[in-house]
């Protein structure tokens, strides 16, 4: 039978192949993760009904903003999906922010089965993703959001400490911390420890002692420094390439620590990626 | 919004600069080993016990009363959101004008 001959014999010959099959009890669930505030996903598209009619339809999903995943499902009849899109609209994302799945289901709840994965990847609200035609994308893959972070300025006496949210990995590109000494006598020296949340796997500490009513600006990078401080400006290593788990902490131990010794709010650069699971 | 949580007394913006909100998790207290009867355990650091034992500055314990601002996902979502993780003894809102910054 030649082509010509086959599409006559089917009922919607030509779109029907261009189409992915909704039996009429699947749905589409759009899933989200996302971090950024007033994000609001829209999924359009267009689906053929099995009359031939042509509908163009459109879906509003809300993402939750702490990086948890948010579901939507919408209901479809039975005919073709010809086409999708999602972009964001109402705030605009970096690459790395915002997360999006589309699935076909069938069922319920937790009894749901998943037919195929239609869409996955991050979106923006200029980086649409579209089937047919977007790559299945990992949420760890590519580049992540580039982020300055300025944390928790602790209160005197207590170190730094600033942990990886749920949600979330990051790789650490930079750090920077004030530490001003109170007037009690007696050496101070910072260490800088990354920990998994309980365990220490990595501990940089200063070059040099901090004297009382002294100021230590420290930096840490990956980057090669001098070895020598430059005034009050004091290098610290990272470990190149340093990726972080959530509930990965970040945090100082300062030897000889005085109730009235007082870190700043630290700064610090990392690359985020959400851990869409 | 500027704010000090009421259980570590430290001071951040409840929103980053990037519009991504920020979450709080007060820092732990420097801990230290001790042995007792043979059995080593880890406490809160105490200055007073500081003759014979030896300082770990990688060991570190819970704040009492800690705030943690992470979702608790062993927890049943309200409206499609986790509760968090704890929190703590609160916070109290800071005017920004109200406490100088110390740093850069």
């Amino acid at each position: 039978m030649n082509l010509a001959a086959l599409e006559a014999a089917l009922p919607i010959p030509a779109l029907a192949s261009r189409g992915f099959y909704f039996a009429g009890d699947d749905r589409l669930r759009l899933s989200s993760w996302n971090s950024l505030a007033s994000v609001t996903v829209v999924l359009t598209g267009r689906f053929l009904h099995v009359d031939g009619r042509v509908e163009a339809f459109s879906e509003v999903h809300t993402p939750n903003t702490n990086r948890t995943a948010a579901t939507s499902s919408y209901n479809r009849a039975e005919g073709w999906l010809m086409d999708l899109s999602v972009v964001v609209t109402g705030a605009t994302p970096q690459r790395g922010q915002t997360f999006v799945r589309v699935d076909v289901v069938r069922g319920l709840g937790s009894v749901d089965v998943v037919l195929s994965t239609l869409l996955q990847g991050y979106v923006t609200a200029t980086k649409r993703l579209g089937y047919p035609g977007s790559p299945i994308e990992d949420s760890l893959a590519g580049q992540g959001c580039l982020r300055s972070i300025t944390g928790t300025d602790p209160a005197a006496g207590v170190e730094i400490s600033e942990t990886v949210p749920t949600g979330a990995r990051w790789r650490l590109i930079a750090f920077e911390m004030t530490l001003v000494t109170s007037g009690v006598a007696g050496n101070r020296r910072p260490t800088l420890i990354a920990d998994d949340g309980a365990a220490a796997f990595f501990r940089a500490h200063a070059g040099t002692n901090l004297a009382a009513s002294g100021t230590g600006n420290y930096t840490g990078s990956a980057a090669p420094q001098p070895i020598a401080n430059l005034g009050s400006d004091i290098p610290l290593g990272l470990p190149p390439n340093a990726l972080l788990l959530a509930a990965a902490r970040i945090r100082t131990s300062t030897t000889a620590i005085d109730p009235g010794d007082n870190y700043g709010a630290p700064q610090y650069e990392v690359e985020e990626w959400l851990e869409a699971i | 919004m500027r704010v000090t949580c009421n259980s570590c007394h430290g001071i951040y913006e409840t929103v980053s600069r990037d519009g991504l909100p920020y979450t709080h998790v007060c820092p732990p207290l420097r801990g230290m080993r001790v042995k007792v009867n043979g059995v080593e355990s880890i406490i809160p650091y105490d200055p007073k016990f500081a003759g014979g034992v030896v300082l770990d500055d990688a060991v570190a314990v819970p704040r009492t009363s800690a705030r943690d601002e992470r979702p608790d996902l062993t927890k049943k979502p309200i409206d499609g959101v986790y509760p968090v993780v704890s929190d703590g003894l609160g916070v109290t809102e800071t005017p920004a004008a109200a406490v100088p910054l110390v740093g850069f």
